[in-house]
């Protein structure tokens, strides 16, 4: 068994942790093994791996690919809470939703920096027309569009059910989106990794480097949306105070 | 088993306050209730909710003991603050509309919709555009379209609100006889529940009166037990 | 299902009364596409036409799309202005029935506005529009179809929210791009007198486009329509 699998397995291992979980330090945990990847995360990134074609640019891939894969993971979560939502009416799955679409943002406008920083040293130019690449432009839109829907509606209820709306069309754009940009312009050669071949074509070591960059940013993203669900928990807890006090 | 629209433990909040808290209440067949409050005390949230406008955040609106289906909506009937009709429509394509969403067969249509405005004494208006008729007779357009799929339960929202003293006195009478002399096709008693700030007025146009303060019900009692200085002194409970 | 359709049909039937009567979309819709056909021309000067198959069908669709949501606005500014939406609440009528009135409605819209956007770029640019009408109303059609089902879901959402009329392009824009790539796509192929192999592709995807997304709507404009 390889060291990849056995990083592979330790997230699943983390995962299911988390799930099953529900004791008040589980941040302090999830923390804690964030970082610990982090840190081995970006050992191996810095010792480790790059291809001679690439260079040093390549470096940033560890960054780059990771975020792509947690805004799709967001929005994807964001999903999920809304059609929870509608079926359920519980306010803690909207709460969820926004903050997994807050934090999802944050990655997504990390793929659009790193996108650009990765592309000028290896094809020249900052911005190509790529499917992937407009792809992640579209959803950070689509973000922008459902966190500015948010920002301008005050009752709650109303709030929550539409963006769960937005949320559920969104995500079921997306594919679709990913689809017509690639059809529209194939124009630049492909990303390195998750062709056909997968991970194949990839040399071992960097395997593992880009398996422990997924892995922690997949815990620093779980511990982003706790911590910003527990906020807004707060948040609503304080505003109903509020509201008490002035009658 | 009896035949009654009932709120159940009903909450519900704006923002952060709460408009509503625990009520219960319930609207039998046949019966006259008249719910009374401040501005404020939850009265048109209460009617939004029991007509199936608004969900309520806690707590349910059962029909008949079953949570209201689509279908159940036609045995509602609001009369809103706002007319809910298309102002550059006439009343006649106006009613006509309502009738085909309330699923009415195309073949009763015309007739209700003249029918209503007979009773409601708007016949000649059928053909005017919503917004050149005056506010009394807007609210009796509005009454009609309430009136059209005729509803087992009637929601009356302030309905004297912007009547001059004559359209009050036939409105009035129209609600004092409301299930009367072959108004509705089945000839089955109606029920209504409606707010009012003129306290007289709904006790006596009610058998029974409930007053909502602050959210929460203070009194309910039947009307001819209950004198003005009792209803006021509840409405004043409240703050 | 009988009340289905004519539910339907009431909800279309009253839209275009109210449009005919107070004539506040439909000219609105035209007024700007040709506004936005005109200001194109003058943008990329004066030498354009003929042979551009691309540039027109850029220009073209742009225009549309604007116009499409301008009448989207208005048409569900007219149900909040009168509170159409808690009026139909009220009713037992199928939330998708009054959503496929709504569509519909706006469907007729846009489509009005796009038989005078397709004369105008056939005058303006020369395009070769009669040559291929059939392969081009089959693209609008197509294409149309989306943009109204997606439309009429949010344009009804941000009528109730309190910068409506800016929000709707914010939102939906971005949900229109597949649409928007596939009409253009299909248009090139359509002005250059491409057959069935060029355009196949494209239209199947508005095709896909189309169906994935009235389902969509269909069943989540119910929660629009709540207060």
């Amino acid at each position: 068994m390889g060291l990849y699998e056995l990083i592979f397995l330790a997230s699943f291992f983390v995962i299911a942790m988390i799930v099953w979980t529900r004791e008040e330090n589980v941040n302090r945990w999830l923390a804690l093994a964030g970082v610990a990847t982090l840190t081995f995360a970006v050992y191996a990134d810095i010792f480790i791996a790059t291809t001679a074609r690439q260079g040093v640019a390549q470096r940033i891939f560890y960054v780059h690919v990771p975020s792509a894969w947690i805004s799709f993971l967001a929005f994807f979560l964001v999903f999920i809470f809304s059609v929870r939502y509608l079926i359920w009416r519980n306010a803690a799955d909207d709460i969820r939703a926004y903050s997994c679409a807050e934090v999802g943002m944050v990655f997504c406008t990390l793929v659009l920096i790193t996108g650009p920083i990765w592309a000028h040293p290896v094809w020249g130019v900052w911005w190509t027309w790529d499917a992937r690449l407009t792809t992640s432009l579209i959803l950070w839109l689509i973000y922008v569009a459902y966190l500015m829907l948010r920002s301008y509606m005050t009752d709650q209820e109303q709030r929550a059910r539409f963006s769960a709306v937005l949320g559920i069309i969104g995500f079921i754009d997306v594919p679709i989106v990913h689809m017509s940009v690639k059809w529209w312009r194939t124009l630049h050669p492909g990303p390195v990794i998750m062709r056909s071949g997968g991970m194949g074509e990839l040399p071992a070591p960097m395997h593992i480097a880009l398996w422990a960059s997924l892995l922690a940013f997949t815990l620093v993203f779980i511990y982003f949306v706790r911590r910003r669900t527990a906020l807004e928990v707060l948040h609503e807890r304080l505003e109903a105070v509020r509201a008490e006090r002035e009658g | 088993m009896l035949a009654n629209l009932e709120a159940v433990g009903v909450s519900r909040r704006f923002g952060w306050r709460w408009a509503l808290r625990e009520v219960n209440f319930s609207l039998e067949r046949g019966s006259r209730v008249a719910l009374l409050g401040a501005n404020g005390s939850g009265k048109t949230t209460l009617l939004r909710i029991l007509s199936g406008l608004l969900r309520p955040n806690k707590g349910e609106v059962l029909i008949s003991g079953n949570p209201v289906s689509t279908r159940d909506r036609a045995r509602i009937g609001l009369l809103g603050h706002d007319p809910l009709m298309y102002p550059s429509l006439t009343l006649r394509e106006n009613l006509e509309f309502f009738a085909r969403l309330f699923c009415l067969p195309e073949e009763v249509v015309a007739g209700r919709c003249e029918r209503f405005a007979e009773v409601l004494g708007i016949s000649e208006r059928l053909n005017e555009p919503i917004n050149t008729l005056s506010q009394g007779l807007r609210q009796r357009a509005a009454l009609a379209r309430a009136m059209l799929h005729e509803p087992e339960f009637f929601l009356l929202d302030e309905p004297f609100a912007g009547l001059d003293q004559v359209a009050a006195a036939g409105l009035e009478s129209i609600l004092r006889d409301f299930s009367g002399e072959g108004r509705f096709e089945d000839g089955a008693p109606r029920s209504f529940l409606l707010t009012e700030h003129d306290i007289p007025r709904a006790l006596s146009l009610s058998d029974n009166v409930v007053v909502l303060s602050k959210g929460e019900v203070v009194l309910r009692a039947p009307s001819c037990e209950t004198s003005v200085e009792m209803v006021s002194a509840a409405l004043g409970e409240g703050g | 299902m009988k009340f289905f359709f004519s539910v339907i049909w009431a909800v279309i039937e009253k839209d275009l009364r109210v449009e005919l009567r107070t004539r506040e979309s439909l000219l609105v819709m035209l007024v700007f596409a040709l506004l936005v056909l005109t200001l194109f021309s003058f943008a990329f000067g004066p030498g354009l036409g003929g042979g551009e198959a691309p540039i027109q069908a850029g220009i073209l669709w742009v225009a549309f799309l604007f116009s499409s949501v301008i009448g989207m606005s208005r048409s569900m500014g007219i149900e909040r202005e009168s509170n159409g939406f808690s009026a139909m609440r009220l009713t037992p009528a199928d939330p998708s029935a009054l959503f496929f009135g709504k569509m519909i409605s706006i469907f007729i819209l846009i489509a009005v506005m796009e038989v005078v956007g397709f004369m105008a770029l056939a005058v303006f640019y020369r395009a070769k529009v009669w040559e291929n009408l059939g392969a081009l109303a089959l693209v609008a059609f197509a294409a149309t179809i989306g943009i109204s089902a997606v439309g009429t879901l949010f344009a009804a959402m941000t009528a109730r929210t309190r910068i409506r009329d800016v929000l709707l392009p914010v939102v939906l824009f971005p949900l229109l791009v597949p649409v928007l790539i596939a009409a253009v796509k299909a248009t090139v192929a359509a002005l250059d007198g491409a057959g069935w192999a060029d355009m196949g592709d494209w239209i199947k995807m508005l095709g896909a486009y189309d169906l994935i997304f009235i389902a969509a709507s269909a069943v989540t404009f119910e929660y629009i329509l709540e207060e």
